[in-house]
C-alpha cells in the first residue's frame, strides 16, 4: 500500500478512562474526542421508543444524553467501561460499548473515496492493560470489519509509548497520571514492560480528599457532589514544596493562602477561611501521602489507596512518585539508568496544577516537585518535561506509530507490536 | 478542621461551631437567607415562607453560664419565648446531649410546641457523632414538616376568612389542589422534556433536509448539460473535506519516525 494511502487513512483511537480521542492522520493536530461511555437503555420506555428508529442495544456518542432517564438508572445503564485503564475480561457490556465506540468513529471518517480499503487503526490502551485486552480489541476490530470494511490491519500499542513518541524522545520515562492510576514506564526505543510500576493512585484520590475537607467545613452537600468536588480541587489545590513549611507558612500569612470558591450558577460560596492551608494537603496527596497529617483522615474512614494486583501488574497504593520512579528505573540496565533519569516526561491531568504568583516558592509545579522528591531519594542530574497537551499526545503518538510502522511488520506477540491483518 | 500538635497549629475549631455550619450552609443550599447573624445570641433563616431560628448553645456555655440558676432561668425563658412567637416556624437547638435530653423530655410534654423545637444534641467525645450526623440529615424532613404546617395555617386562615359554607373543608381541598398542581409541575416538566428530544431529532432532521435542496436542483442542473465532462458524483465526506496531503506538525524532526520506520528491519 502506498504511503500516500497511509498518508489518509492512518486513523488513531485512544482508549482513555473518560475520553476517547480519534480521527484520521487527515484530521491534523488535534482528533475529535467523545466520552467513552454507552448507554443501555430500557427497550420498554418510551423515551427508547420514540427516539431508536433502529432499536439500539447501546447508545454511544452524543446521543446518550437523550436517552437518560431517572438518576437511579445511571449506575445500572450508563456504562464507562474502562476503570482505570482496565476492561474485565468477561464484562460483556463493556466490550459492547467499545465495539460501538470505535464502529461510531470510524464510520464518521468513512470516506467516499471507491480506492478506500479501511483504516491502518492504531489503537493505545493504558500500558498496564493485560494481554486479553489485547486480544478482545483485535476480535473487535475483525467484527467490525466484518461488517463494514473499515479496517486493513490494526495495532494496538501503550499509551506511554504513544506519549514519548509524540514528545519526539527514544529515551525516557513517561508517568502517566489520570483519574484512576498512575504508571511510569520506562522507554529506550521500545517500551520495557518488565520496569513499569503502577501506582493505584490518581486524580481520584485527591477528589476523595477533598471531599472530606468539605465535609469538615460544615459542605456536606457538596461532598457527595463528584464534579463539584473535583471542579474545587482543580481551583484551589496547590502543590507544597515541603509542607510542614506550607502549613506554617499559611499560619504566619493567613491572607495570601486563604481562598473562596463561588459555585457557578448559584449562590453558594465554599469560604476555606482559616482553614485554607488545606489547599496544600491536596497536591502533597497526590505526590506523597505518607505524611503523618494525612492519617486523621483514613482514620476517620477516607479509604487508604490500596496495594492491589489487577491482571499481572502489582499497584502500589502509598509509595511516593519519586520513589516509585527510583523503582522502575532500578529494573533497567545499569547503563540506562542515567539516561532514563534525564527525561522524565510528566503526561495527564494529574500534573496540571496552579501556582499563584502570591505563593510562588511555597507552592510548586509538579516538575519541582517531582524533583524534590528525587532528590530526597539522593537522584540529582533528572530533568523532567510536562507534557504540552497532555489530552491529545497519545492520539498524535499513535498517529505517527501507525505511518512509520511499515506494513510488513507483522504482529508479534511476544514484542505486542506490528501490524494485525484483518482480511 | 484540626490540625495535629505536629502540624503545629492549635485547635481551631469546636464541634458545635462545625454543627452550625453544616445547618446553615444546608439551610443556604435549601434557599434561605441568613436573616438576623449569631450576635443576638441565635440566628434566623428565612426561605421567604417560613423562619426558622438556629440556636447554639456550646459546651462553654453548659460550664460557664449555666453555672447559676438566674442564667438557666434566662436560658429556659429565651428558649420558651421563641417557641411560644409565632413569627419563628422552626426551632432548631444545637446543644451538648445531657442538656438536649432534659430539654427534650420536657418539650414532649408540651403539646404544639414538641413538633417546633428540633434538637441536634452533640456529644462530649467529638468521636461519636453518629447520632449528630442523622440528626443533621432528618432536619431537612422537619423543616419541610415546618412548612407543610405553615400552609395548612395560612390555609386555615383563609378558610375563616371566607367564612365558607362548603361541606368539604377547604383545607383538604386546599391540599388536593396542591397535590393536583405538584402533578401538572411534574407533568410539565417531562412535557419540556420530551420538547427538547423532540427538537433534538427535529433539527437533526433539518441537518439532512438541509443537504436534499441542493442535490437535487443540482442533479437536474447536471441533467441538462451535456456530458462533455464525464465527473463521478461523490458525495463528500467528512474523511473527503480533511484530507490533505501534508502531514501534521508534530512529524517534524521527530526522531521516531525513522526508528519506527525501522521497525521489523533490525535483528
Amino acid at each position: 500500500m502506498s504511503e500516500d494511502y497511509k498518508r489518509k487513512y492512518v486513523f488513531a483511537a485512544d482508549y482513555g478512562t473518560s475520553d476517547f480521542k480519534y480521527g484520521p492522520i487527515s484530521l491534523g493536530e488535534t482528533p475529535q474526542v467523545m466520552q467513552n461511555r454507552g448507554y443501555f437503555p430500557d427497550k420498554n420506555s418510551v423515551i427508547a421508543q420514540l427516539m431508536s428508529s433502529t432499536s439500539k442495544e447501546v447508545v454511544v456518542g452524543e446521543e446518550v444524553p437523550l436517552y437518560l432517564e431517572s438518576k437511579e438508572d445511571l449506575a445500572q445503564r450508563l456504562i464507562y467501561p474502562m476503570k482505570n485503564g482496565i476492561i474485565e475480561k468477561n464484562d460483556e457490556r463493556s466490550w459492547k460499548v467499545v465495539k460501538e465506540i470505535t464502529k461510531l468513529a470510524l464510520n464518521e471518517f468513512k470516506p467516499a473515496d471507491p480506492n478506500f480499503q479501511g483504516f491502518y487503526l492504531v489503537a493505545s490502551l493504558s500500558s498496564i492493560a493485560p494481554r486479553y485486552m489485547y486480544e478482545n480489541l483485535f476480535d473487535i476490530f475483525k467484527e467490525i470489519d466484518g461488517e463494514e470494511k473499515l479496517i486493513k490491519m490494526a495495532t494496538i500499542i501503550s499509551q506511554p509509548l504513544a506519549v514519548a513518541i509524540a514528545h519526539k524522545v527514544p529515551t525516557c520515562v513517561v508517568v502517566e497520571s489520570g483519574h484512576g492510576n498512575t504508571q511510569i514506564c520506562p522507554i529506550s526505543r521500545y517500551p520495557i514492560k518488565n520496569a513499569i510500576v503502577a501506582l493505584n493512585r490518581g486524580g481520584g484520590d485527591a477528589n476523595a480528599l477533598m471531599a472530606e475537607i468539605l465535609k469538615d467545613l460544615g459542605y456536606s452537600d457538596l461532598a457527595s457532589e463528584e464534579a463539584v468536588v473535583r471542579m474545587i480541587k482543580e481551583k484551589i489545590g496547590l502543590i507544597p514544596r515541603d509542607l510542614d513549611q506550607a502549613i506554617k507558612f499559611s499560619k504566619e500569612n493567613p491572607e495570601l493562602v486563604r481562598v473562596n470558591f463561588k459555585l457557578p450558577g448559584t449562590r453558594l460560596v465554599v469560604d476555606f477561611g482559616k482553614d485554607s492551608w488545606v489547599r496544600f494537603l491536596l497536591g502533597e496527596y497526590v505526590f506523597d501521602p505518607n505524611n503523618e497529617i494525612f492519617m486523621s483522615y483514613f482514620s476517620r474512614g477516607m479509604p487508604r489507596p490500596k496495594d492491589v494486583k489487577a491482571g499481572d501488574i502489582y499497584f502500589y497504593g502509598m509509595i511516593d512518585f519519586g520513589e516509585a520512579i527510583l523503582q522502575a528505573v532500578e529494573r533497567c540496565p545499569i547503563e540506562l539508568q542515567p539516561h532514563l533519569y534525564k527525561q522524565i516526561l510528566l503526561s495527564g491531568g494529574n500534573f496540571e496544577w496552579n501556582v499563584p504568583q502570591e505563593l510562588f516558592g511555597v507552592a510548586v509545579d509538579s516538575k519541582i516537585k517531582l524533583k524534590s522528591l528525587l532528590n530526597k531519594h539522593g537522584i540529582e542530574n533528572v530533568n523532567i518535561t510536562t507534557s504540552e497537551s497532555p489530552k491529545f499526545s497519545v492520539w498524535r503518538g499513535s498517529i505517527i506509530y501507525g505511518y512509520a510502522v511499515p506494513e510488513s511488520y507483522s504482529w508479534n506477540w511476544e514484542r505486542m507490536e506490528g501490524w494485525l491483518g484483518l482480511r | 478542621m484540626e490540625l495535629g500538635e505536629d502540624g503545629g497549629m492549635a485547635r481551631v475549631e469546636v464541634k458545635e461551631e462545625t454543627i452550625y455550619k453544616k445547618i446553615r450552609n444546608s439551610l443556604i443550599s435549601n434557599n434561605f437567607k441568613e436573616q438576623r447573624d449569631r450576635s443576638y445570641g441565635y440566628s434566623v433563616f428565612s426561605d421567604g415562607k417560613i423562619r426558622v431560628v438556629v440556636k447554639v448553645v456550646s459546651l462553654a456555655d453548659l460550664l460557664d453560664d449555666f453555672g447559676t440558676k438566674e442564667n438557666i432561668l434566662n436560658f429556659i425563658f429565651e428558649i420558651f419565648s421563641l417557641l411560644v412567637d409565632e413569627s419563628y416556624d422552626g426551632i432548631i437547638l444545637v446543644c451538648p446531649n445531657s442538656l438536649g435530653e432534659w430539654i427534650g423530655s420536657k418539650i414532649d410534654l408540651i403539646q404544639g410546641y414538641n413538633k417546633k423545637l428540633y434538637i441536634i444534641a452533640y456529644d462530649r467525645n467529638h468521636e461519636v457523632n453518629v447520632e449528630v450526623e442523622a440528626a443533621l440529615s432528618l432536619f431537612k424532613d422537619r423543616i419541610k414538616e415546618w412548612r407543610t404546617k405553615k400552609e395548612l395555617k395560612k390555609q386555615e386562615v383563609g378558610t375563616k376568612i371566607k367564612e365558607s359554607t362548603e361541606v368539604v373543608p377547604k383545607v383538604y381541598e386546599q391540599k388536593k389542589n396542591d397535590e393536583l398542581k405538584a402533578t401538572i409541575t411534574e407533568l410539565n416538566l417531562r412535557i419540556r422534556n420530551l420538547e427538547e428530544k423532540y427538537n433534538y431529532i427535529v433539527s437533526k432532521l433539518e441537518q439532512i433536509s438541509y443537504g436534499v435542496p441542493k442535490i437535487v436542483p443540482a442533479a437536474q442542473e447536471f441533467s441538462k448539460v451535456e456530458k462533455e465532462e464525464e465527473v463521478e458524483a461523490v458525495p463528500k465526506t467528512k474523511q473527503d473535506e480533511k484530507s490533505s496531503s501534508s502531514l501534521p506538525s508534530f512529524f517534524e524532526n521527530n526522531p521516531w519516525v525513522e526508528i519506527l520506520s525501522s521497525r521489523g528491519k533490525e535483528k
